[in-house]
């Protein structure tokens, strides 16, 4: 579904101020779109328009050219997935009931929620077992913000309004919240309109930007446009100084790993000996090593092998490694590289299971490319 | 001595008044509950009302107990009902309604507006949200009013004995006038003991009604 603000206004205070001024723009069909701008410049404002919290006070929002006026209330906001700032998880509810809302309001049968629900909790990566029946004071703060998506997802809307959905969470596990919610958008494909304040954030997830001051639009374009092309300096001023970095998280790692390359299965190779015949074979140094349904279990260096027994178990001869997700942009596998001393690094699915491989000589390479284009 | 052997002669006379205590709390308390709670309810959303309200029921429980059963009694006289239990119900229900609707507006009013926004804004209307998120959430702080006036109905049901109500004021106020300390003292105990089991009695109740969630949440903090 096609969003249209038309000369959209939101006046308090009899006229005397406006916190969204005369704003005209189309949010795309299935696009993630995303509202940035300083504290107090109209963003949540705006997101509760299109879902009548607050009642616009001139111009029209228009849902494939059909204006709100002509719908119901509740039945749009039961169409409408929404995601508050702060979650607002219901604390008397389990898991289970808070994903179950708005198909319960929209008359499911119970059953067809109870499949919707373990769904949804696949989708944000939660164990639906071991969470469904949990009660929110009983989740880290991360998982209460994947519960917060699953619920705005529930009723399989074609909209979706998130206000800062991943605010609340530390830097770490929030790359891992917008990894997988890139890959989830990758598969549900709605019209998304995400609030933030962070402009990393924004970069990485938005198929488009609009920036937002004093209740205006200062620019609203795809987002490599808005990186490359600032409309002026307000924009360049939230962009930061670190524009060829910035660029990196443009790119995601799914774009830019390599997909052949030698690894072993333990599964099938399950002595010292078979694996070093395995890698003077592919005259290799080390290979990863994976076991059932190819999940990542670390690598193997021949230098480590040749000083063990012949006859001994591969497995116990396995290092541990870092690995990064195809959805993870390249500035974040910069980091777990650099972080870790690796010179490669696994690709898994969110299964753990191996994709291949990305290469540390890459990402310099396309950073050089990056650096030259600015001068 | 004198205590248990008072105690042992008169068995059936303390299981009949403490039965009647019960009876009157037991009407009473569902009565207030029925009123109380709707009424704090309704006013919820009217600033001004529920001042009023509240400003009312508080009058009314400064009234002293005793001058409120000589109303009582005046008023329902009319209509045969001025002594006894009537009456005695009539003034529990009164002196309850100010904790029942002040614990429930408070209640109501204090659910966080984050997760009422969240409800509204995923489509649920005024009476679901009421119904499936602020009155599940309320449940303890109800409850505490509950109790609260529970408490005080136990109390207010002795000197209900002065109007024919009967109940255990029948060992305090008839020990008094015959100067039989040890009937006073009976008295006294029962009705401390009948206090403290109303409450307890009502805290497992609170913690029946409480939804898990709530009790998780709060034992966290
Ligand atoms: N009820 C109101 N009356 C008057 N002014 C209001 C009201 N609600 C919001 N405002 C003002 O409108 C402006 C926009 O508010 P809004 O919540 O949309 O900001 P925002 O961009 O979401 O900010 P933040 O990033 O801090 O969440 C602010 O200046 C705010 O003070
Ligand atoms: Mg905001």
């Amino acid at each position: 579904m096609q969003i249209r603000l038309k000369n959209l206004t939101k006046k308090y205070d009899n006229g005397a101020f406006k916190a969204v001024d005369n704003i005209s723009l189309t949010f795309d069909e299935s696009k993630l779109t995303v509202l940035i701008g300083p504290s107090g410049c109209g963003k949540t404002t705006t997101l509760k328009m299109i879902n009548r919290l607050i009642e616009r006070t001139g111009g029209d929002i228009l849902f494939d050219e059909k204006s709100i006026d002509e719908m119901d209330r509740i039945n749009l906001r039961r169409k409408i997935g929404y995601a508050i700032q702060n979650i607002g998880l219901f604390i008397h509810m389990s898991v289970f009931d808070n994903i179950a809302v708005v198909p319960r309001l929209l008359k499911w049968p119970e059953q067809k929620i109870k499949d919707r629900v373990e769904e949804l909790l696949e989708l944000v990566n939660l164990d639906p077992e071991l969470h469904m029946y949990k009660y929110p004071a009983q989740l880290s703060g991360g998982q209460k913000q994947r519960i917060g998506v699953a619920r705005s997802l529930a009723a399989d809307p074609d909209v979706i309004l998130m206000d800062e959905p991943f605010g609340a969470i530390d830097p770490i596990n929030r790359e891992k919240l917008q990894d997988a919610f890139i890959e989830i958008q990758e598969k549900i494909k709605k019209t998304i309109i995400f609030v933030t304040h962070d402009i990393r954030e924004a970069i990485k997830l938005g198929d488009k930007i609009v920036i937002m001051n004093n209740g205006h639009i200062v620019q609203y374009d795809d987002t490599i446009n808005v990186v490359n092309q600032p409309e002026n300096e307000f924009v360049e001023s939230l962009l930061g100084s670190d524009r060829a970095l910035k660029g990196l998280e443009m790119l995601s790692v799914k774009d830019n790993y390599i997909k052949d390359f030698v690894s072993i299965n333990a599964e099938e190779v399950k002595t010292v000996g078979t694996a070093l015949e395995y890698l003077q074979k592919k005259e290799k140094s080390y290979a990863y090593v994976v076991g059932k349904k190819g999940i990542l279990l670390g690598y193997c260096t021949t230098k480590r092998l040749q000083k063990k027994d012949k006859h001994d178990d591969l497995i116990e001869s396995v290092i541990k490694t870092e690995s990064i997700q195809p959805y993870s942009n390249l500035m974040e596998a910069i980091i777990t590289m650099v972080e870790a001393g690796l010179t490669s690094c696994p690709v898994v699915n969110s299964k753990d299971q191996l994709l291949g491989i990305i290469r540390f000589k890459t990402l310099v390479d396309i950073m050089g490319s990056f650096e030259k284009s600015e001068e | 001595m004198e205590f248990f052997e008072y105690i042992f002669d008169n068995g059936d006379r303390i299981l009949f008044e403490l039965l009647r205590h019960l009876q009157i709390i037991g009407i009473a308390l569902p009565i207030a509950i029925a009123i109380g709670v709707p009424v704090g309810i309704a006013i919820s959303n009217h600033k001004k009302t529920a001042n009023v309200v509240i400003y009312i029921a508080s009058v009314l429980m400064t009234i002293p107990s005793l001058a409120l059963f000589g109303f009582m009694v005046a008023l329902l006289a009319p209509f045969n009902a001025g002594i006894g239990v009537p009456p005695a119900v009539i003034a529990v229900v009164v002196y309850s309604l100010l904790p029942l609707i002040r614990n429930t507006l408070v209640a109501i009013q204090e659910v966080d507006p984050a997760t009422v926004e969240a409800a509204t804004g995923m489509g649920m209307t005024k009476t679901q949200i009421l119904f499936k998120i602020r009155l599940p959430l309320a449940v303890p702080i109800i409850m505490a009013g509950l109790r609260n006036a529970a408490v005080m109905g136990v109390s207010v049901t002795t000197i209900a004995y002065l109007i024919g109500a009967r109940g255990l004021g029948y060992f305090i106020f008839s020990g008094l006038s015959r100067s039989r300390l040890v009937m006073v003292l009976v008295g006294a105990i029962l009705v401390g003991a009948l206090g403290i089991g109303t409450n307890y009695g009502l805290l497992k109740l609170e913690e029946l009604l409480t939804p898990r969630g709530v009790k998780l949440s709060r034992s966290k903090e």
